[in-house]
């Protein structure tokens, strides 16, 4: 390269890294303590026909604590304590997917605990398998791990992601960076379990 | 035709000179520079926005850092030099082959820096949040993913082919070896490819990096595809290139002829080379440059080589007929980089068939062009007889210098009196520092000339070699 050209260059590689650097700061980052997670606003279901229904609510044993209607827009940190004690509870979810024998009469209802497959992540060898719980109006307010491992320590990510489900109110939420496979695979188990409802 | 009645191809048509050529052929060559630094800032850019140094906290986020950033600049040059060595013409025009060559074999160790030093550092960051030795985390990796036990795979046989073109290392083992050894190269390349898109926290689920990696891998495949594998196989049997005769120049030298159908659209020119592979059973994957020493005419190519106790030897007894496989033509040391209208070609030795081929063709009034020849013994220099003609008939300056060096340092015979290299230059060659100077021949000797241009002041740019020995 001639001269003139060096030195413009260097220039603007100094300048394009410091900006990226700058940008790069926490906002784009949701990393496992991050709380960033709200990338969507959750839309509240609208589609949900509450229509009298016998509220199908089994054995809706994994949803304590959290108050069935809780506006879905803000993060509660209430939230958190069920989910987090979530993998410890989650042989009541065994339950949820029983739980659906007393619906199969009434298909309108969308309240319940369901059971997704179980999926595996085969780059690092992790698995996941959630159960999801839905209130009357439709309302994600619990996602359980059924059974879940992670590798790499990235365990801790499981906590962020169900909080994270719950915020979004589906998949719809950002990766958490450093456990990338662990959010894709998440997400999958996730949506199978929703695609029960 | 009759290899014997010597045609004189020079070109009738007019060339452009001036620096404005040098200046624009500058310019071309910093974009593509600053296309191949812009994909290396790209990756470094994206890497920083997704928070590749924001995120670090501690011992094992520092490493993954590290191991990132290593791992995306890697691979972009490792691209980088595959293109270098793809023969695509537009860098062949710009650089030559020598110079991407080269620019390919500088690449090899930093790379493999690189390389290694993503492998150490996500290696131990996950060994770090595992809490296991280093051996241990290994093992679950690789047993892990098959993926990643395909990228060990890689790094194994990228280490086997740096070691072994390193210099020393190469003065061990035979070409033969070397070559195929090299050949793993494609091997470490393509088994890197999986856990990078699978695991790589740059690419994995991000549009943009696996687009931009995607388009790189293709690009790059592409060219050397088509340029490096396709087209000399398209070339071979479009002409069905073949021996049609081999000459005797002198004791050690010969020249041999290739013919074929159609060798009036061979886009060749005086200067510029071949890699010629003799397609017998032992010799066709062995690929020899060799320059054209005769102007390109419409009913074959000519090459002088000389036997360098090599495979050469074996090419001078070559029988009419035997075919061959030519890659090319390459090179730039052609009139195209001619910006003067005086013109001086030094040769020396076997550097002679592109200095005979130049002086054939090159666009010149009488006493434009002053052709040196260092030779050995006049007696039996190569194509002299040649040259002599050329010069008579086209009104050239031939200057013959034979014997035996004057200093072990001097690139020039002994003459009367004990004055430098450079000052016999300007009397030898009046008008050089007015004049491009070509020169071709052992790269000691070439170097040695260039010092001597540059103590006469001779622009840079003015000055045009190639070296043969890579």
């Amino acid at each position: 390269m001639r001269t003139s050209t060096k030195v413009a260059v260097s220039l603007f590689t100094l300048g394009t890294l410091a900006v990226s650097y700058k940008l790069g700061n926490p906002a784009t980052t949701n990393g496992l303590t991050a709380s960033g997670v709200t990338t969507t606003a959750p839309t509240t279901s609208n589609t949900v026909s509450l229509g009298g229904t016998p509220s199908a609510l089994p054995t809706t044993s994994p949803t304590p604590s959290t108050a069935p209607k809780k506006s879905t827009k803000k993060k509660t940190p209430a939230k958190k304590k069920p989910t987090a004690s979530g993998s410890g509870a989650s042989t009541g979810t065994g339950s949820g997917t029983t739980g659906g024998t007393t619906t199969p009469p009434v298909t309108t209802g969308v309240a319940g605990t369901k059971t997704g497959s179980l999926f595996h992540e085969n780059v690092w060898g992790g698995y996941v398998q959630v159960s999801v719980t839905k209130d009357a109006s439709g309302t994600i307010t619990a996602v359980n791990l059924v059974q879940a491992n992670a590798t790499g320590g990235r365990n801790s990510a499981f906590s962020i992601l169900q909080q994270a489900a719950v915020q979004a109110q589906g998949s719809n939420f950002g990766n958490v960076s450093r456990a990338t496979y662990t959010t894709q695979v998440f997400k999958q188990a996730l949506d199978s379990a929703l695609a029960k409802f | 035709m009759n290899i014997d009645s010597m045609p004189i191809v020079s070109s009738a048509k007019q060339i452009r000179l001036g620096i404005h050529k040098h200046l624009r052929l500058r310019k071309s060559q910093d974009i593509v520079e600053i296309l191949g630094y812009a994909t290396i800032l790209f990756v470094t850019v994206t890497f920083l926005l997704d928070g590749g140094l924001a995120g670090v906290t501690d011992l094992a986020t520092g490493l993954g850092s590290i191991s990132r950033w290593t791992a995306l600049v890697a691979t972009d040059l490792l691209l980088i030099q595959m293109l270098l060595i793809s023969r695509v013409p537009w860098l062949e025009r710009l650089y030559g082959h020598d110079r991407t060559t080269v620019a390919h074999k500088k690449l090899g160790k930093p790379i493999l820096y690189l390389v290694i030093a993503h492998f150490l550092a996500s290696l131990i960051q996950y060994a770090v949040q595992d809490n296991k030795n280093i051996i241990a985390e290994a093992i679950t990796l690789i047993t892990s993913s098959n993926d990643l036990l395909l990228s060990f795979i890689a790094l194994a046989a990228m280490i086997v082919v740096v070691v072994t073109s390193i210099k020393i290392a190469r003065a061990r083992i035979s070409y033969e070896a070397w070559y195929l050894v090299h050949l793993i190269s494609y091997v470490a390349v393509i088994a890197a490819v999986p856990h990078e898109f699978s695991t790589g926290q740059d690419i994995a689920g991000k549009p943009l990096q696996s687009a931009f990696w995607i388009a790189l891998y293709v690009f790059v495949a592409g060219n050397l595809l088509w340029f490096r594998f396709a087209t000399p196989i398209i070339l071979m049997f479009k002409h069905g290139f073949k021996v049609i005769a081999v000459k005797r120049e002198s004791t050690d030298t010969a020249s041999i002829y290739v013919g074929g159908r159609g060798m009036s659209n061979l886009s060749a020119q005086s200067g510029q080379f071949y890699l010629v592979r003799v397609m017998t059973p032992s010799q066709w994957w062995r690929p020899h440059p060799f320059s054209l020493s005769a102007t390109p005419n419409s009913e074959y190519v000519r090459f002088t080589i000389g036997d360098r106790g090599d495979d050469t030897g074996a090419m001078l007894k070559l029988k009419p007929g035997t075919k061959i496989m030519l890659e090319g033509p390459y090179g730039v040391f052609t009139e195209e980089r001619r910006t003067k209208e005086k013109v001086t070609l030094i040769a020396a030795g076997i550097g002679v068939p592109p200095i005979r081929a130049l002086a054939e063709s090159m666009v010149a009034n009488p006493g434009d062009i002053t052709i040196v020849y260092r030779t050995r013994d006049n007696n039996d220099a190569a194509l002299l007889l040649e040259l002599d003609k050329i010069a008579k008939v086209r009104g050239h300056e031939l200057k013959v210098l034979d014997g035996p060096r004057a200093t072990p340092n001097s690139w020039l015979p002994a003459g009367h009196g004990n004055i430098p290299d450079y000052q016999r230059l300007r009397l030898i060659a009046p008008q050089i520092a007015q004049s491009d100077v070509f020169i071709c021949g052992p790269t000691p000797w070439t170097h040695g000339v260039v010092k001597s241009l540059l103590q006469l002041g001779v622009p840079e740019n003015q000055i045009h070699a190639e070296e043969f020995a890579w």
